[in-house]
């Protein structure tokens, strides 16, 4: 469980420059949630996350992982890397080896993974994200926008972590990788009960996948709920620079030009039984159009 | 205009093995063409778009840009001045460590007078919506905010043909938005051609032309309209349609009159209510 309690960010602290890019945090995070952050650009989501395995230290308040204040004296914080995997928005960011061989097997071997495991934790961790056995002597440099995401996903998921923070993953994935992806995710927070996190500006995914999601502006959590409950909110997320799913916005128009659809429409199955809904209240002879 | 000839490209790796990343390419794109690149994750989209203003230079084949070569090194200034290029990742194309200062900076080899040069690096960062952010650092973005800048950066050349790969992969939906209809502005009242590349399948829409690219080669060249009626085609690709899309084509199967083609969230309602009235032909 990762606990927030009063967590302020600055940036630039102390200087003429300083900024306050997360203010008075308070966030209970459960063991197998599949959680969705989102918000607009700039609103602190990054910087949200970067405070979950201990990568930025709070410049007040304090942040628990499983019960532990992860920045008490006496508490050795590498403990938390361990269990709390994070995976770059930018994935050039998290990368440093020479090959993809070396950058997978970096973690395991600071964890203290035996030397006989770590391969095969890494081909399954290349199956995993969808990229072949047979890249592990290349530079992970060497590669294009999307498999880079994917090298960087591999060397975090390698270690099997608890909890894994994925910032803003399908980036730059083409939409068969990144469903894929995100089905893999799914079933590891399923099946695994382990934890995902998932900042996400793609609001069909966090309805498919997420169990909540929260929404950040100005560095505040502004709503928080179920993904379904949150997207009826349209007006209040245009404001925030959010939208909601494209099949909803269809419906949404329809109720404008005066048919009774439902406004929770989030998935094409959904928008197929809802349009011969209102097909068989228009047979009736009812008609709704001024 | 762009003209690429039987282009090929091998990138050599750290290990010296050699990867293929295009494949006899031929391509030629109009002033005042909007066209979108799609294709699979390492399809070539990247490698083609760095060939396009001649930061890459062809081995095998040539690039003209208003029949210049890319090749010839006395080509450069105009090529570099003639096609703007938004890079896949923002920090690859930063020079400087303050915003207005990179903006800047690709003005000033152009001998522009000061003034204008200061009132189009204002146009250029309020056209993203980050005027505020002029004297920021640029590490102290945000990921998205980053995007921006590196937007802003190229439209303040005001080139004949801008590239943009995968501008907007980590905006918000309302950025994505006001990004899209820049574009579109740019095209329509500046006659800026854009190559646009995406794997948003909703701003394909955008585009008058979509190329497809997989394995290093081009495999289609056609509208945005009639990509999305052959979705077994796209998911070959591992790409796929708009989500209406499906649910134009699922409504058709059942034997409703719904054109599939729609792109248009209005259009699609307005289709549907009509379908729903029964009174459409
Ligand atoms: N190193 C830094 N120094 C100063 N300010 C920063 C720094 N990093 C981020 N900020 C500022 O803090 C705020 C929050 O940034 P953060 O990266 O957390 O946003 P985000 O929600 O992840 O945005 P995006 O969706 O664009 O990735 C932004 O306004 C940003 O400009
Ligand atoms: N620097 C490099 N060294 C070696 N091979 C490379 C390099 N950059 C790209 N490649 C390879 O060239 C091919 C095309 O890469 P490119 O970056 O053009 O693809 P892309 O279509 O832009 O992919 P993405 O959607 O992931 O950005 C890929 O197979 C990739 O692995
Ligand atoms: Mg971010
Ligand atoms: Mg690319």
């Amino acid at each position: 469980m990762i606990q927030f309690h009063n967590v302020t960010y600055t940036y630039n602290f102390n200087t003429d420059t300083c900024k306050d890019a997360i203010k008075n945090i308070n966030l209970k995070i459960l063991p197998g949630e599949f959680l969705a952050i989102i918000g607009q650009t700039g609103s602190g989501k990054s910087t949200l996350v970067e405070h979950m395995n201990g990568l930025k230290k709070p410049t007040v308040g304090e942040v628990f992982v499983s019960g532990q204040d992860i920045w008490q004296k006496k508490f050795d914080i590498t403990k938390v890397r361990f269990k709390v995997g994070l995976v770059f928005q930018y994935p050039e960011h998290q990368m440093f080896e020479q090959d993809v061989f070396s950058e997978i097997a970096f973690g395991l071997r600071n964890n203290g993974i035996a030397e006989t495991k770590i391969e095969s934790l890494i081909f399954e961790a290349l199956d995993f994200v969808g990229l072949p056995h047979d890249i592990l002597n290349s530079s992970p440099f060497d590669f294009s926008g999307g498999q880079k995401r994917k090298i960087a996903i591999a060397s975090t998921i390698a270690m099997q972590p608890d909890v894994i923070i994925l910032d803003e993953p399908t980036a730059g994935l083409d939409p068969y990788s990144s469903e894929l992806l995100l089905k893999k995710f799914k079933d590891y927070n399923k099946n695994k009960g382990k934890t995902v996190i998932l900042v996400s500006h793609s609001m069909e995914e966090v309805v498919r996948f997420a169990d909540r999601v929260i929404v950040m502006h100005n560095g505040e959590i502004k709503m928080e709920g179920e993904p379904r409950k949150i997207f009826t909110k349209v007006e209040e997320l245009n404001e925030m620079g959010l939208d909601v799913p494209q099949i909803l916005k269809v419906f949404l128009e329809l109720r404008k030009l005066g048919f009774p659809a439902r406004a929770d429409i989030y998935t094409v199955e959904e928008a197929k039984q809802e349009f011969f809904r209102l097909k068989n209240l228009t047979k009736g002879g009812k008609s709704f159009v001024k | 205009m762009i003209k690429i000839e039987n282009l090929d490209c091998m990138y050599k790796t750290s290990n010296n093995q050699m990867v293929q990343a295009l494949k006899g390419i031929n391509l030629t794109i109009n002033p005042g063409e909007f066209v979108a690149i799609i294709g699979a994750n390492g399809s070539g989209k990247s490698t083609l778009a760095k060939h396009m203003n001649g930061i890459m230079l062809p081995k095998e084949g040539d690039v003209f840009v208003f029949g210049k070569n890319t090749k010839e090194e006395q080509n450069n200034l105009f090529i570099k001045k003639s096609v703007g290029m938004v890079f896949q990742n923002p920090d690859n194309q930063f020079v400087t460590s303050v915003v207005e200062e990179d903006i800047a900076f690709a003005l000033e080899n152009l001998e522009i007078p000061f003034d204008e040069m200061h009132e189009r690096v204002r146009m250029a960062l309020e056209c993203v919506g980050m005027y505020e952010y002029k004297d920021a650092s640029i590490e102290s973005l945000s990921g998205g905010q980053k995007q921006k800048i590196a937007i802003a950066g190229a439209i303040v050349m005001q080139p004949k043909f801008l590239v943009f790969d995968e501008p907007t992969s980590m905006l918000d939906p309302q950025s994505r938005e006001e990004i899209c209809s820049l574009l579109k502005r740019l095209n329509e009242t500046m006659n800026i051609g854009i190559i646009f590349i995406t794997q948003f399948m909703e701003e394909v829409a955008l585009a008058k032309r979509v190329i497809v690219m997989n394995d290093g080669k081009i495999v289609k060249d056609i509208s945005p309209g009639c990509l999305f009626e052959d979705i077994d085609f796209l998911e070959s690709m591992k790409l796929k349609a708009p989500q209406i899309t499906y649910f134009c084509l699922e409504l058709n199967k059942l034997g409703e009159n719904i054109n599939p083609g729609i792109l248009d969230l209005k259009e699609c309602a307005d289709e549907l209510a009509a379908a729903l009235k029964g009174n459409k032909l």
